[in-house]
């Protein structure tokens, strides 16, 4: 029998579990339709594994609801608010039809300006990930790295408040500006000043590139990473 | 107005037997909305509800043998509320604030994973047998079970609803059907033509299709 789209109902009662696989016109249906057959196997398939991920899901969601804090809660409203500042979501119909058109271009223009400012900000500056920094959340302006005489390296950077906390470091490698990039797994400790310096030789371990960003670690244990910056060591 | 039961963790409280409760959604809907237009109650309320992406992102990484460190997962947390910021003009009634969050959340660390998984491959092999159990087929790493729920959005509305309800909020079609007032049989004839919708979508994609 070739198939015909009178079997889709025999075919959708069996996929949505109203009939079982042995109940007996559907064996029969089965048996001389090789193409609801095939259809009846492969959405089985893809709703049983839906159900899955759907378990999974929920095993989550529940296990989220009563495991103790994991120490980022903290971020959660400093992200949410620095989103709300600076990237809104799309506000409702009825506020943009009062937005007003003057207004609209004011804003346009002001935000325009910065972008050109910050492009031009960047073109003088060493190569940035900007990505990284929009979403980092530590207002930090990392300095070119200092690499010394004796091959030690100083890195430095500068915040717009200060820190109760202290500040820690991340540190990758890489041959050129595009990487691939290597993890130096540096442990700076507590870092309570704005810089931090390295053993003498310490230059010499590393590849001619440095991918780094520097991380504050609060009293309040909340953690904010400030944007990657790429460097080169060479003078 | 009632945002949403919470408890004192700030998350939904848990239904009878530990079980997840039918969820508030009218609630959760009216929570993002007066958040998307800059209400401070409901700004506040909504951090409580996302207070629940960390937590997903330590459940998500002590599942994948702890592959990210607590500086990524910081940093990860951050991303996803931005994302979820973002995305939240398209939050619909048809799961919880969380459940809709835990998508974006498991995307993002997925994406996170791979970047480490180029030197730790079988973490990330573990990760992804979800995705095999659909029938995705492993040379497409990329893909996830996120990215499959994603795929829902791109199927009609009222196919996707039926979906997600019975897939995420495991609904039978009996409770659906008593929650939007259609009957169980159009609401059986829609998860169908989803579904069938779902299959010829990721064989197109050439994820594959048969186990």
């Amino acid at each position: 029998m070739t198939h015909d789209p009178k079997h889709e109902e025999l075919v959708m009662r069996v996929v949505t579990g109203e009939l079982g696989e042995d109940a007996p016109e559907w064996r029969e249906q089965r048996a001389s339709c090789a193409q609801c057959e095939a259809e009846v196997r492969e959405l089985r398939h893809l709703d049983a594994g839906l159900e899955r991920i759907g378990q999974e899901v929920v095993a989550d969601v529940a296990a989220a609801r009563t495991m103790p804090p994991v120490g980022e809660e903290a971020l959660v409203e400093k992200a949410l608010r620095r989103a709300v500042g600076s990237a809104p979501a799309s506000p409702p119909r009825r506020a943009l039809k009062r937005f007003h058109v003057g207004w609209f271009l004011t804003v346009a223009a002001a935000v325009l300006a910065m972008v050109l400012a910050r492009a031009v900000f960047l073109s003088t500056d060493p190569v940035h990930d900007g990505q990284d920094e929009l979403l980092g959340g530590l207002d930090a302006r990392l300095d070119r790295p200092d690499v010394a005489a004796d091959r030690s390296l100083t890195l430095s950077w500068s915040v717009g408040r200060p820190t109760n906390g202290h500040y820690e470091l991340q540190l990758l490698t890489g041959p050129s500006e595009q990487g691939p990039w290597v993890d130096t797994r540096l442990d700076t400790g507590r870092i309570t000043g704005l810089s931090w310096h390295s053993s003498p030789g310490f230059a010499s371990s590393l590849q001619p590139f440095i991918r780094w960003r520097v991380i504050e670690k609060t009293a309040g244990l909340e953690r904010l990473s400030s944007g990657w910056a790429v460097h080169s060591l060479s003078p | 107005m009632l945002i949403g039961r919470t408890n004192t963790e700030g998350l939904p409280a848990a239904g009878p037997k530990g079980t997840v409760d039918r969820p508030d959604t009218d609630g959760d809907v009216a929570l993002v909305q007066r958040a998307i237009a800059r209400d401070e109650a409901a700004i506040s309320g909504l951090i409580d509800r996302l207070r629940c992406v960390p937590r997903f992102l330590h459940l998500l990484n002590s599942r994948s043998g702890g592959v990210l460190g607590e500086h990524d997962l910081a940093d990860l947390t951050q991303e996803a509320i931005s994302l979820i910021w973002t995305r939240l003009p398209q939050y619909t009634d048809v799961a919880r604030i969380e459940t809709w969050a835990y998508g974006y959340t498991r995307f993002l660390f997925l994406n996170a994973l791979r970047k480490q998984g180029r030197t730790r491959a079988r973490h990330v092999d573990a990760e992804i047998d979800l995705e095999q159990d659909v029938g995705i087929a492993p040379d497409h790493a990329g893909s996830d079970a996120a990215e499959l729920l994603g795929l829902l959005d791109e199927l009609p509305a009222e196919e996707a609803r039926a979906i997600r309800s019975k897939v995420l909020e495991s609904m039978t079609f009996e409770e659906i059907e008593a929650r939007d007032a259609v009957s169980a049989n159009t609401i059986k004839a829609r998860y169908y033509r989803g579904l069938k919708r779902l299959h010829a979508r990721l064989r197109s994609t050439s994820w594959g299709g048969e186990a």
